[in-house]
């Protein structure tokens, strides 16, 4: 299903499905690229989110009849030009422990589990990138296994330190920058996550993104890394 | 390369900050647009001097502003009239000029509106550009001068093109010239989950004169009035364009502008119009405004 609506004078939103699900993700992206390969020119900005992408274009080119025909013609042509991009992995390293892991104690108190259980849990499995918004940088990722997941704090806090590996509902994801949230913190990465000075961001929805577990001293040793550069 | 002029700001005491037409390209990764607030005046300081439409230009609110040109220069000023004086006597808003080395700009308190844009010959040339653009964003820490505003003591750079004499004074006609005195009426479009509130909220909606709260500023404005309540199904965060106007669980509508979030999770019920973003941008806490529907033409 796909549903095209137009916003504003240089704005609109194509949905591809009405419920969260992985699956969509490909589709998105899919379209993404094969706008960028065929108007990359005309377009401004694209915001994928969940279930839906947001496309802005430059008015100064093109009126919005000729682009949304454009954008149809495509959108019913499947798999034109656009060669798939494939999906990343990423590894995220993280030190979860003392304190840095603001929320570990109370949380794994809160699922009657020890720390160590809660940080098997959240460093088992690969979560994929939904989307990438609210500061620059933050991908939201999903989904935690349900025996970890936990709702936002009531009090959000007016600062979470830049690295902090969080927990909110069935997300996960780390802080890039310093920022004011309500996230349940269960340790902290040394990498850089978001370039800011050059706007990188090396991550897209639908890559993967595992977490593992570090100590003290790998952490030191890590810390202000690139997160590409970790890679390798 | 022409010389370097310098604009050395004297005092800056309300907020001042670098802008231009906002980012291109960055909002996928979680960078705000941000660009000037009001777009109109902006696009009129910079088309005043015949500049590129993407100059940077100095965002200057409620006046409280000073400053010292070194080098000859034209320049314009748009938006909201700050009694602007240069050395001592008055000069017109929403036109250009020309200024002298050593010529002192003074930007007071504006009778009504709330941004002025002071545009140069050529633009200021700011440095850390971003997705295509200097904007500054305090909230990222992003942009030219870490994102911060303009503070007293800093020089400003723009091309020293000097003044031409045989340029004439350029000045916008009063019918192009908006009133931000007058009660706004916001035009907006109805977009995003508009179908899932009824026609009971759609009209209370537009039937309510909305005042403009203090918690208003360039991510949006927060309005205050009768409540719209939403009883759709729960949102999957989603993009948000600009003008989105959203509908948190209090019921107040909030109007998302250039440095909003990228993405969010609350129910919206259509978009403003670009025209009266740019007008909302010069509304100040108290002052009144009113939405009424438009449709697309197509």
């Amino acid at each position: 299903m796909r549903d095209l609506q137009r916003l504003n004078h240089n704005s609109l939103i194509i949905y591809f499905g009405e419920e969260i699900d992985a699956g969509l993700l490909s589709s998105i992206s899919h379209c993404r690229d094969c706008l960028l390969a065929h108007c990359g020119d005309l377009i401004i900005d694209m915001v994928p989110a969940y279930i839906s992408l947001l496309v802005v274009f430059d008015d100064d080119k093109v009126s919005y009849a000729q682009f949304a025909a454009l954008l149809r013609t495509l959108l019913a042509t499947p798999s034109s030009a656009a060669a798939a991009s494939q999906p990343q992995q990423f590894v995220i390293p993280v030190l979860y422990a003392a304190d840095m892991a603001l929320d570990l104690l109370s949380l794994s108190r809160k699922k009657n589990m020890l720390p160590q259980q809660l940080i098997d849990i959240h460093s088992a499995k690969s979560y994929t990138v939904y989307t990438i918004g609210f500061s620059p940088g933050f991908a939201y990722l999903g989904e935690v296994d349900r025996a970890i997941a936990a709702p936002r704090l009531a009090r959000p806090r007016t600062k979470v330190p830049a690295g902090s590996v969080g927990i909110a509902d069935t997300q996960t994801g780390v802080y890039p920058l310093e920022l004011p949230g309500g996230w349940n913190i269960i340790g902290r990465t040394p990498l850089r996550i978001f370039e800011a000075e050059q706007g990188a961001f090396p991550m897209q929805i639908g890559d993967s993104v595992r977490f593992c577990a570090i100590d003290a001293r790998r952490y030191r040793q890590l810390l202000g890394r690139s997160l590409l550069d970790f890679q390798g | 390369m022409s010389p370097l002029g310098q604009l050395r700001v004297v005092k800056a005491t309300a907020l001042a900050i670098a802008q231009d037409r906002g980012r291109r390209g960055g909002q996928h990764l979680g960078l705000c647009q941000s660009g000037a607030a009001d777009a109109y005046s902006y696009h009129w300081a910079n088309a005043l001097l015949g500049n590129l439409k993407s100059a940077p230009v100095l965002e200057i609110c409620l006046g409280a502003f000073e400053a010292e040109f070194c080098h000859a220069t034209e320049i314009a000023l748009c938006g909201a009239d700050m009694r602007a004086q240069l050395n001592g006597s008055p000069i017109k808003n929403w036109c250009s000029h020309r200024v002298k080395a050593g010529d002192y700009l003074r930007l007071n308190y504006p009778a009504s509106g709330l941004r002025s844009y002071l545009a140069v010959l050529g633009g200021f040339l700011f440095n850390a550009a971003l997705f295509s653009s200097i904007a500054s964003v305090p909230r990222e820490g992003l942009g030219f001068n870490g994102g911060a505003p303009i503070s007293a003591g800093m020089c400003l750079p723009y091309a020293a093109l000097g003044a031409n004499k045989n340029r004439w004074r350029r000045c916008l006609i009063d019918a192009l010239i908006p009133n931000y005195a007058a009660d706004l009426q916001l035009d907006i479009y109805p977009a995003y989950q508009w179908q899932a509130f009824d026609d009971v909220q759609r009209q209370r909606f537009t039937h309510t004169t909305y005042t403009v709260s203090t918690e208003s500023d360039r991510m949006g404005y927060r309005l205050d009035g009768q409540a719209v309540s939403y009883r759709g199904k729960q949102l999957i965060s989603e993009g948000i364009a600009l003008g989105a106007v959203q509908i948190p669980a209090n019921g107040q509508p909030i109007v998302l502008l250039n440095d909003r979030q990228t993405i969010g999770g609350y129910p919206k019920i259509g978009c403003v119009t670009k025209a009266s973003c740019s007008q909302l941008a010069q509304r100040r806490p108290g002052d009144k405004v009113f939405f009424n529907w438009r449709h697309f033409e197509t």
